[in-house]
């Protein structure tokens, strides 16, 4: 999806409007149209689908009930922003306890070797996921542009909005994120 | 890198971001041909980009699930209640039947530890160790008289609880929207009024409103 994120008038801010006076429609339209871009966000965080899908049901939550919070309408979308990247970081921070409360109860499991069989769709899949990897390897301040840009399509000003960042940071870090993906997919796909 | 390899790396990264002006484009032109890195560059980086598109599109966006068919998506975007709490997690649908029930592999094992576990505990507890348990009386209710003009106070007012004719009712909104990435978002709403009863029985909204 294309917004227009620095357009002198934002077409959402009617629906921010209506949704502060109670309004489900208008907020199940603000999901219908945003949900895309705050997964992404969620994700280039999280850096796993594993708990995108509870905490992006959380954010949502979080949005209608803080939305009377929100003081400027015209700032809704770095609010949301914020809402979903601490989400994230949150769960993020009660995985990374989880993960080393596991780690020493049980040794980690022995990684099961997949079998390597010819066949153009298994090479497929088999570099699809090894990018995912990568994907997911990526250092969050590189993964979560990277993220946007690519399964929203944004443009660097509209990251660096969103982001609230300037436009040759969001450069730099598109560049790098490619630069690791490819140093870590050398020679393999 | 060298300076000029990572002036090149950043044409191509703003090229195939669809940022490059005019003038940038001839300068990679030029060095795309002249330096066969730049482009074995255009060329990792054109795949990786394509490649990534479409595992982010596939594992982010996807169709929205259902669980077995209790919800359906709203085609026209009409919210829908939610009749049972077990539809709030939509889990999309796994192909092994297996791995749920090997995630619950140490049930079996902590059922065990928890039976050796809790009779060793009590046979190494003393009685003089225990501590008599606390008693918490309910409080008496006492019905004092209204005042005639009802004035909103805090909850946490003394006044308020003695009076203890006052109830509360909570509403649970459950509704679903979905997303336009074709998942199903579901969203609770609890409001909570505060009803204070007159002698009569009837219901009155406190001065303040909700």
């Amino acid at each position: 999806m294309t917004m227009a994120l620095t357009a002198d008038f934002d077409p959402e801010q009617p629906v921010i409007a209506a949704i502060r006076t109670g309004d489900r429609h208008a907020f199940a339209e603000l999901v219908r149209r945003h949900s895309r871009w705050v997964r992404a966000v969620v994700f280039g965080v999280l850096g796993d689908t594993d708990r995108v899908d509870d905490v992006v049901q959380q954010v949502w939550a979080l949005a209608w009930d803080r939305i009377g919070e929100l003081k400027d309408v015209e700032r809704w979308r770095p609010w949301l922003y914020r809402l979903a990247r601490n989400a994230a970081v949150d769960a993020g921070r009660d995985e990374t306890r989880r993960r080393r409360f596991h780690r020493t109860l049980a040794e980690m499991p022995p990684t099961i070797s997949r079998p390597t069989a010819p066949g153009e769709e298994l090479i497929a899949r088999e570099r699809r996921q090894i990018l995912w990897d990568a994907i997911r390897g990526l250092p969050a301040l590189y993964r979560e542009p990277f993220v946007l840009r690519h399964l929203e399509g944004w443009n660097y000003q509209q990251i660096a909005d969103l982001l609230q960042m300037p436009v040759d940071s969001i450069e730099t870090r598109l560049v790098r994120a490619r630069r690791l993906l490819r140093e870590a997919l050398a020679g393999k796909i | 890198m060298a300076r000029m390899s990572a002036d090149i790396e950043r044409l191509i990264v703003r090229k195939l971001d669809g940022e490059l002006s005019a003038d940038e484009q001839l300068a990679l032109d030029r060095a795309v041909l002249r330096d066969p890195e730049a482009r074995r560059m255009l060329e990792d980086y054109q795949q990786i980009d394509a490649l990534a598109a479409q595992i982010l599109d596939e594992r982010l966006s996807g169709a929205a699930a259902t669980a077995n068919g209790e919800l359906r998506i709203a085609q026209d975007g009409a919210e829908r209640p939610i009749k049972s709490q077990s539809a709030r997690r939509l889990p999309a649908a796994t192909g092994n039947p297996q791995s749920r029930y090997s995630r619950w592999w140490w049930l079996l094992p902590a059922a065990a530890a928890a039976a050796l576990f809790v009779p060793l505990m009590l046979r190494t507890t003393t009685p003089t160790a225990l501590q008599p348990a606390v008693v918490i009386a309910p409080q008496p209710v006492v019905d004092e008289p209204v005042p005639r003009a009802l004035q909103p106070m805090p909850v946490s007012s003394p006044v308020r609880r003695a009076a203890s004719v006052s109830d509360q009712a909570i509403d649970q909104d459950v509704y679903y929207v979905v997303g336009d990435d074709g998942r199903i978002y579901m969203i609770e709403h609890e409001r909570q009024q505060d009803f204070t009863r007159e002698r009569g029985g009837a219901r009155v909204l406190p001065a303040g409103g909700l």
